[in-house]
């Protein structure tokens, strides 16, 4: 177990542990993201269990994330057009 | 194990060292990335045994039949496997986006 206990760091290792916990952090959302994304994919692309996936399978889980990415534009896109004729009118 | 009640030392003592110092950084990051892996493997387990109780124990009787123990031992490496697809197309997807929204170095 880290030793918490113990005089205060000095603000330069504060700092470096800081940067250090906003990496990790970022590390962390990314992981989030791809049990997301695993989760979604899976019950897209994955048909009964066998010895591996099939060709089919294969594909849908390669292009899946960047379809979702691409999916995520257009919406955001579509939501902005909706928006600036909203304020146009 | 770092007692909860108050530390053995005073918070007055003497500063420590720069080796000390250091030494207790290292202490704190490693503490801090096996929480992180910890929370990650936690979360791998927990969604891989929901998706593989659903492809592979649709009717659950009184015990696991041995041809649903052999769908979840299968289920789990074919969840692993697409982790690892998922995982490094996401990675790639992301540098891409970073890279494109970037403005291009002028000539």
């Amino acid at each position: 177990m880290a030793d918490i206990a113990g005089p205060n760091l000095d603000p330069a290792s504060q700092k470096e542990l800081q940067q250090f916990i906003e990496t990790e952090q970022a590390h962390a959302r990314v992981q989030s993201q791809v049990h997301n994304l695993t989760s979604l994919c899976w019950d897209k692309c994955v048909g009964s269990i066998s010895s591996g996936f099939s060709g089919k399978e294969q594909s849908c889980l390669a292009n899946c994330v960047d379809r979702f990415f691409d999916t995520s534009s257009y919406l955001v896109r579509k939501i902005e057009e909706k928006r600036a004729f909203a304020g146009a009118s | 194990m770092t007692s909860f009640f108050g530390a053995s030392r005073t918070p007055t003592a003497t500063p420590s060292s720069p080796a000390e110092t250091a030494a207790r950084v290292e202490n704190l990051k490693n503490s801090i990335r096996n929480e992180v892996a910890l929370q990650n493997a936690q979360e791998l387990m927990s969604k891989l045994t929901e998706k593989c109780y659903v492809k592979c124990v649709p009717k659950p009787g009184s015990d696991l039949s041995s041809s649903e123990q052999k769908c979840l031992a299968q289920c789990m490496d074919r969840y692993l496997e697409a982790f690892d697809m998922i995982n490094r197309t996401y990675v790639a997807r992301l540098k891409k986006e970073r890279i494109e929204s970037q403005p291009s170095d002028s000539l």
